[in-house]
């Protein structure tokens, strides 16, 4: 009864955020998907091919769903509303956390799906290394932000990131954004610990300051 | 006096240091602030003196020919439209154009698509099994026109756009070339002039898109500290105020860069000396070179910030950018381009080059400027509507949707 | 569970330098309290602490028997209304108050039935589809105090509730907290002496951190009786009075002047004025050594 309740409450949680807060930075997503095909060529690539779109696009997704999650409470009169109720907000920080990454997942599953579909080599490693890409670059920006509170220098954050990745594409070893493009998965799972580790950051700084 | 206090609060915030931070970081990890290990000697006879990309069609005509052919006879083309892969496969109409073009320039006939070799032969179809050849009537000037005719029929960016079909023709560089390079490096551009263009090269792509965070920042932080209604009410004028906020965001993103330029260029100056050098090379190229990337960037930042009242202008600025430096990465060489953001040259000699194109290059900038104190106006003018309540950003937009949508429903009732 | 809320000692720091409270000792039982002081006298932050926003840095504060440290159990009891409020701009009313109730943890028909009644309450009912950010600014306090309401609140904290509100709203703001002070402590903090004068049996007057009163509103009146006087005078002989008395309130009638002052002794051909709350508040100020200017300045 207990648990039917608390997942209740946190699908009440959820819908509404989901409504308000995540409905434009899933729908600027969405079109970042969309507009995937039409810059790149998506039809009979091989592994390393398929990496391209996927690492050096599709990623971005990551930074549009992660970067803001705490942004809704930015304001003042509305940060202190929701700290002074029960449910702590830690918990829907925690909720959007999951949310963001289920919608990064399932960007990231439609579009490989799409790719298949054209012909393309699709592995579950690419997927799983889009994701990890995806997550580590949002994770970037969500602890700048939560460090910061400053949305444009979190965005800053990941996007520099994401221009050395460019600039020095294998000298950045095991954190190597595009290194699936070279054939190399290694980094896939240090770019994923990575990640949770600084969204596990990100929340706990927030709960810290929130704590002061 | 305005514009002091607007470049003070711009240099003030967390975004500039943001942006600052990310330009050390670019310039130190692309090792462009210190050039002392590249210094251009005079070249010695017999030595290796590289390689260089020369027109030369004795070498392009029949390399690009038999590549043409091999992609047509399996009907695929590789291209590389804005700097990725991409695999195009043509319809039959196009497919018979392109055997048109072989046919064209082969003297072979074509019907239905298919290259026909003597009476009753036909092209195979599998890959490599061509034996068509390059007429010897074609002249250089209709081979290109051909090629242009099929990159066309492929969707551009292919190996046979005029760009790319220098990549069949590759050269060494003479003792006799290499010393007419050495002279112009140092007769046109004066040595440092060469070192400044290569900063400007790696610098540009971040100055064409961090500075869009600076000018979000700016327009957002009246809004965010409930100023508006305080500053609209003001005597200041909408054009003063928004000139005066724009160029407090160029001048705060320019300075550090022409720093920079200065840090990177002096590193050189030592290992010259006795030459003619250009000390004012930094300057003019940070100003001619980099500032229109940064004026563009800065300008659409405050145009949509200020229409929408969102940050979407990091969105459309990056989607910009994100395409251009990847169609730069076919024009390292100091190619350019009309509409380019970041213009590349990412070598430190190939100064003909720079003089080749420069008209190009100067139309670019100039086209760029323009475009940039037109978005300026442009949001002078829509700024001067918020402030007399006629325009409220992004609820005036969906208010105008709504309405559109509204009339366009009555008319089809 | 006793009613009430105990405070010992609290101290609060901003940084190392700057003291918000300095050994604040309270005692709050049921009804409305009001609690009174000029801006930055601390009141904000220790509405803010008492709602668990913020952490004190020594001392002890219980409410209702259950001490600050457990912020989860104060928050299912207290209601706080922050002095600038706002929610989600573009949630409606409905979508606001739920969204709040589910944060409070009311089960979904509960939080029906408690949104629709205050609601009634606060008379919203019929706008309760417009969206946060086109309510007015009475509006939008109402929309507070019923989202403060929501879990039925134990303790209600309510910050400057009626600044910025217009008199015909801050008198139906001040019934409204008057009407839900019935079983509950009711926290009013104000620089407004109208909304104690108004509403408050009991109070406080803080600052710079310290209590400098805590009891009844008539009390207070007491401490004030004798001390208040008022006096007509000659216009040109402003400058050198303002220099002389301590005046709180004066108005012009043609080429004289009403002044009411302040003074410990009576003064010749001065009235003895019935004090206000105000005019004890501002004798407070002034033997606390902190009396503001109020003069105004030279003419």
């Amino acid at each position: 009864m207990k648990q039917s309740k608390h997942t209740l409450q946190v699908w009440q949680i959820a819908k509404v955020n989901l409504r308000h807060n995540f409905l434009p930075l899933l729908l600027l997503s969405v079109i970042i998907m969309m507009l995937t095909p039409a810059l790149f060529g998506i039809t009979h690539l091989d592994s390393k091919a398929t990496a391209v779109p996927l690492e050096m696009f599709l990623s971005i997704i990551g930074i549009i769903l992660l970067v803001p999650i705490f942004q809704p409470e930015h304001d003042d009169e509305i940060k202190d509303i929701i700290a002074s109720k029960y449910i702590d907000s830690t918990y829907i920080h925690l909720i959007r956390v999951v949310y963001s990454v289920v919608g990064i997942i399932v960007l990231v599953l439609i579009f490989s799906l799409f790719m298949l579909l054209c012909g393309c080599e699709i592995t579950m490693a690419l997927i799983c290394g889009t994701i990890a890409d995806a997550m580590f670059l949002g994770s970037m920006g969500l602890l700048a932000l939560a460090i910061t509170g400053n949305l444009p220098v979190s965005f800053m954050v990941s996007l520099l990131y994401y221009v050395i990745n460019i600039a020095m594409k294998s000298k950045l070893g095991n954190f190597n954004l595009f290194a699936m493009m070279d054939g190399n998965y290694k980094p896939n799972s240090y770019l994923f610990v990575a990640s949770i580790i600084f969204i596990t950051i990100s929340v706990s700084v927030k709960r810290g300051f929130a704590k002061k | 006096m305005l514009l002091g206090k607007e470049i003070r609060k711009t240099v003030l915030s967390l975004t500039f240091v943001a942006f600052i931070i990310a330009l050390l970081v670019m310039t130190i990890s692309q090792d462009v602030l210190n050039f002392s290990d590249e210094v251009i000697v005079f070249p010695k006879q017999g030595a290796d003196y590289g390689i260089q990309q020369k027109e030369v069609p004795e070498l392009i005509m029949p390399a690009a020919f038999s590549s043409l052919c091999e992609e047509f006879a399996a009907n695929e083309y590789i291209a590389y439209p804005i700097g990725f892969y991409k695999s195009v496969k043509l319809n039959d109409t196009d497919r018979e154009k392109m055997a048109d073009i072989i046919s064209t320039l082969s003297g072979a006939e074509q019907e239905d698509g298919s290259i026909i070799i003597g009476k009753d032969d036909e092209v195979s179809e599998t890959k490599g099994d061509i034996e068509v050849t390059l007429s010897d009537d074609i002249s250089y000037e209709e081979f290109r026109a051909c090629m242009k005719q099929a990159d066309d029929l492929i969707g551009g960016g292919s190996n046979y756009s005029e760009n790319n079909l220098l990549n069949y023709s590759y050269v060494a560089v003479t003792y006799e070339e290499a010393i007419e390079n050495y002279n112009l490096i140092a007769s046109k551009d004066k040595f440092t002039g060469a070192y400044a263009r290569l900063f400007c090269d790696f610098v540009g792509i971040i100055l064409s898109i961090f500075p869009v965070f600076i000018a979000v920042t700016v327009c957002l932080k009246d809004r965010r500290a409930k100023m508006n209604e305080l500053i609209y009410a003001r005597k200041t004028s909408s054009f003063k105020l928004i000139l005066t906020r724009y160029f407090s965001v160029i001048i705060a993103a320019m300075l550090p860069t022409i720093i920079l330029a200065y840090i990177s260029n002096i590193s050189v100056w030592g290992q010259y000396s006795g030459m003619s050098l250009d000390y004012l090379a930094p300057l003019k190229y940070t100003i001619g070179w980099l500032m229109p990337s940064v004026m563009i960037s800065a300008a659409i930042g405050m145009f949509f910030t200020e229409l929408t009242g969102t940050p979407i202008a990091i969105a459309i600025q990056g989607l910009w950018w994100f395409i251009d430096i990847n169609v730069g990465v076919s024009k390292l060489r100091g190619v350019h381009t009309l509409f380019e953001l970041a213009p590349r040259h990412n070598a430190l000699r190939n100064t003909q080059t720079f003089l080749d194109e420069f008209n190009t290059l100067a139309a670019n900038r100039l086209i760029i400027v323009g475009a940039a104190l037109l978005l300026v106006i442009a949001t002078v003018i829509i700024y001067e509507q918020k402030r007399r309540g006629e325009l409220s950003g992004y609820e005036t937009i969906k208010t105008h949707i709504a309405g559109l949508a509204n009339r366009k429903s009555k008319s089809a009732a | 569970m006793e009613n009430c809320i105990e405070i010992k000692e609290l101290n609060k720091f901003y940084g190392k330098k700057k003291q918000a409270l300095s050994n604040v000792n309270l005692t709050i039982e049921q009804g409305m309290f009001g609690l009174l002081g000029r801006n930055g006298a601390g009141k904000t932050t220790l509405m803010k602490t008492l709602a668990t926003l913020l952490k004190k840095q020594s001392g002890s504060i219980s409410i209702c028997g259950i001490p600050i440290e457990n912020a989860k159990e104060i928050r299912k009891i207290v209601g706080y209304l922050p002095q600038d409020f706002s929610m989600y701009p573009t949630m409606t009313i409905i979508e606001a108050m739920d969204y709040l109730g589910i944060l409070s943890g009311i089960g979904t028909k509960e939080r029906k039935e408690r949104i629709d009644l205050l609601l009634k309450k606060v008379n919203l009912t019929e706008h309760k589809n417009k969206k946060v950010k086109a309510l007015s600014g009475g509006m939008k306090r109402r929309l507070g105090i019923a989202q403060a309401l929501l879990n039925d609140p134990k303790v209600l904290i309510v910050d400057e509730p009626t600044a910025g509100l217009d008199p015909e709203e801050r008198i139906r703001f001040r019934n409204l907290l008057c009407d839900v002070s019935e079983e509950r402590i009711v926290i009013l903090s104000t620089h407004i002496v109208g909304d104690i004068e108004a509403t408050c049996e009991n109070l406080a007057i803080l600052n710079e951190g310290s209590i400098l009163y805590c009891g009844t509103v008539s009390d207070l009146l007491d401490t004030a009786n004798g001390k208040v006087f008022s006096k007509t005078v000659d216009k040109r002989d402003l400058p050198k009075l303002k220099k002389e008395y301590n005046i709180i309130g004066m108005h012009s009638q043609g080429n004289k002047t009403y002044i009411r002052f302040l003074a410990e002794l009576p003064y010749p051909d001065a009235e003895s004025c019935e004090p206000n709350i105000e005019d004890a508040y501002m004798l407070y100020l002034w033997n606390s050594g902190t009396a503001p200017i109020l003069s105004g300045g030279e003419e």
